[in-house]
């Protein structure tokens, strides 16, 4: 899929084409749920959430801007939405903080070798605060630059690079214990 | 000097800012350690991309859109709204309701139409304006009269519509909205066909969808602000992260940012609002007069008018004006009072009276019924802990602890977290001297007992 394709779709899309709608959320939408889905706390979290955040984008597509990053934008959309989710969770579940201080699920290494290979790296990406966790994975996840992180997630470059640093640091650590032949580095 | 840390970190930069940063290349040149860092970075970020930019799960895709498409319109977007805005020569605004409900400008025609269809035909019934029609072979005519309509409803169904002569008034003028509602009311009262009758019932309804949809359009709007107030938060509580590291400098540069998407939100936030109440009560009341298929319209703007009541309350909140959220609260805990919200929103009402209005004996009324109304949830956990606190606090030692021993058999997690605070004042009442036990510190850190902290998150869902 070249950029001149998606750039026809989108201008398709806006005039519009629910056909051409359709492809973009085909080529774009599985990043949204993947992200949410690493980022919720729970699967159903996730899908309604994912849900939503394409609903939107149905509804605001006359606000993208094209020339853009359609999937920075999509991606937008879901880090506002998890934003909001989890201040309204926060709010409904005030009287339930045990939850918030429980620590997260421990890694078990046995995962990865059993080829459940999502549990592993949900549970090793749970392991991150909230923050570093979106900044790992909006990297790592979906490729996104630097510039386009600090735009989705309101923050300045330099703390997308301090918040990736440390996201590097715990995910190296999990990481090596999983893999034993892992490039160490002081 | 830099260390190796903020090498490390200014290494997460893009290549570009890596270049540009001649410190880097320095110190890596001196540091065998961030040099075979550095080295090692290209193939670590493949591992993390491989691992963590792995496939969905695809059944859950396809749930997710499933449940897309239900919500989607069954049409496509009309293709040609763009071009119909630009023909009236109205820049196309992302917010306004005719971008967005494009089919509300046929709606309100419709109401429109049929209103001085119906008014036609009330003065025909008086007599004076009679139209004139003539049983020749009708002209080709581009548009109905109101006349012509008026005409047509008088028609038994299926048949059709004899036209009026051509020197018939034509291009009536749109009247303003209230005049239509008062026409509307006056209509009906005078309606005596059938036929007529059901038209009033369409008009009616149509007139209800369109004030509904004004309505939702003003609900989007007060959305996207409470987002970006949100959003706002967010900024903030970033800009404290950073101070606590230190960064003042970066702290500040965030505040900037605050302060640059905080210039207009509030304000155009809350006439949102207000205009989005006053409009669903105006569609919610307009269903009340209308037969059978109306209560559909007025329950879903009366279930939007709960959300909004509650956007309007936390909104209040957040700018301190405590009476005024109180107000929004109490009318949505009067008016919805089966809404699954209204254990939380009393539970702050509650605490603003507690503790921002010191009224002791209201916030212990409401805590009471949440802890009546609420079983043995944790919420009415809550709602003991701080009835237990106003006696305390207002010096009705006795009442504070049974309040605090019925907490302990009720609730077993809680318990451990106040059996000092019970013998504590078990003591007291039995005129033995003892400290007061650092029960504040024990139960703040409680997770159970976490109080509220910020009293301005959403309960909006």
């Amino acid at each position: 899929m070249d950029d001149e394709h998606e750039r026809q779709w989108v201008q398709s899309a806006k005039g519009g084409d629910r056909g051409a709608f359709d492809a973009l959320i085909e080529l774009h939408g599985r990043s949204v749920l993947r992200y949410l889905q690493h980022i919720c706390s729970s699967q159903a979290d996730a899908e309604d959430l994912a849900q939503e955040t394409l609903y939107q984008a149905y509804r605001r597509l006359s606000t993208f801007q094209e020339g853009t990053n359609f999937r920075s934008w999509l991606l937008t959309i879901a880090y506002h939405n998890w934003v909001h989710s989890k201040r309204k969770r926060q709010s409904t579940e005030q009287t339930t903080g045990a939850l918030d201080s429980m620590p997260a699920p421990a890694v078990d290494s046995s995962l990865v070798q059993s080829s459940e290979t999502y549990e592993a790296i949900h549970a090793c990406l749970a392991r991150l605060p909230e923050e570093q966790r979106t900044v790992a994975l909006l990297r790592f996840g979906d490729g996104l630059s630097h510039a386009e992180i600090a735009k989705i997630t309101q923050a300045d470059p330099a703390t997308v690079r301090w918040r990736l640093f440390r996201a590097r640091q715990t995910l190296r650590r999990v990481l090596a214990s999983w893999l034993p032949g892992s490039k160490q580095v002081k | 000097m830099m260390t190796c840390n903020d090498i490390r970190t200014l290494l997460e930069g893009s290549a570009d800012d890596v270049a540009r940063e001649p410190a880097i290349a320095a110190h890596i040149q001196n540091c065998p350690d961030c040099a075979a860092y550095a080295s090692l970075l290209p193939s670590e970020n493949e591992d993390f991309e491989a691992l963590i930019g792995n496939a969905v799960d695809e059944e859950s895709w396809q749930r997710v859109c499933s449940r897309v498409a239900a919500r989607l319109p069954r049409e496509s977007i009309r293709k040609d709204s763009h071009k119909r805005l630009s023909r009236r020569k109205i820049p196309p605004a992302p917010n306004t309701p005719w971008n967005r409900t494009p089919w509300l400008v046929g709606a309100a025609a419709l109401v429109g139409v049929a209103l001085l269809g119906g008014m036609a035909y009330q003065n025909s019934l008086k007599g004076p304006v009679t139209p004139t029609v003539v049983n020749t072979t009708p002209k080709s005519t581009p548009t109905p009269s109101a006349a012509e309509l008026a005409d047509a409803a008088r028609q038994p169904k299926n048949t059709p519509a004899p036209k009026v002569a051509e020197n018939q008034p034509r291009k009536p003028q749109p009247l303003p909205r209230a005049v239509l509602n008062t026409k509307l009311t006056q209509f009906q009262s005078k309606m005596r066909a059938q036929n007529i009758l059901d038209d009033v019932e369409q008009l009616s309804i149509a007139l209800a969808e369109s004030k509904e949809l004004e309505a939702k359009s003003t609900t989007d709007d007060a959305e996207l602000h409470f987002e970006r107030l949100l959003m706002l938060e967010n900024v903030d509580s970033d800009a404290a992260d950073v101070e606590l590291r230190g960064s003042k400098d970066e702290a500040q540069e965030l505040r900037d940012i605050q302060d640059a998407l905080n210039a207009d939100a509030p304000a155009e936030f809350k006439t949102a609002l207000a205009r989005a109440i006053a409009t669903f009560d105006e569609a919610a009341n307009l269903g009340a007069m209308l037969p059978d298929e109306a209560p559909a319209h007025a329950s879903a703007a009366a279930t939007d008018k709960a959300s909004l009541l509650i956007a309007n309350a936390e909104n209040h909140l957040r700018d301190a004006q405590y009476a005024d959220a109180m107000k929004s609260y109490r009318a949505f805990l009067d008016t919805f009072p089966k809404d699954r919200r209204v254990a939380q929103a009393r539970y702050t009402v509650a605490f603003i009276l507690e503790k921002k209005l010191g009224d002791a004996d209201g916030a212990r009324a409401v805590y009471q019924t949440i802890a009546d109304t609420n079983g043995q949830s944790q919420l009415a956990s809550h709602a003991l802990y701080h009835m237990g606190e106003t006696y305390e606090r207002t010096g009705d030692t006795t009442k504070a602890l049974a309040t605090f021993e019925k907490l302990k058999t009720q609730d077993a997690h809680a318990a451990a977290s106040i059996t000092d605070k019970v013998a504590f004042l078990d003591k007291k009442i039995k005129g033995v001297q003892a400290p007061r036990p650092g029960w504040g510190a024990q139960v703040q850190s409680s997770a159970l007992m976490k109080p509220v902290k910020k009293t301005t998150r959403s309960i909006m869902h």
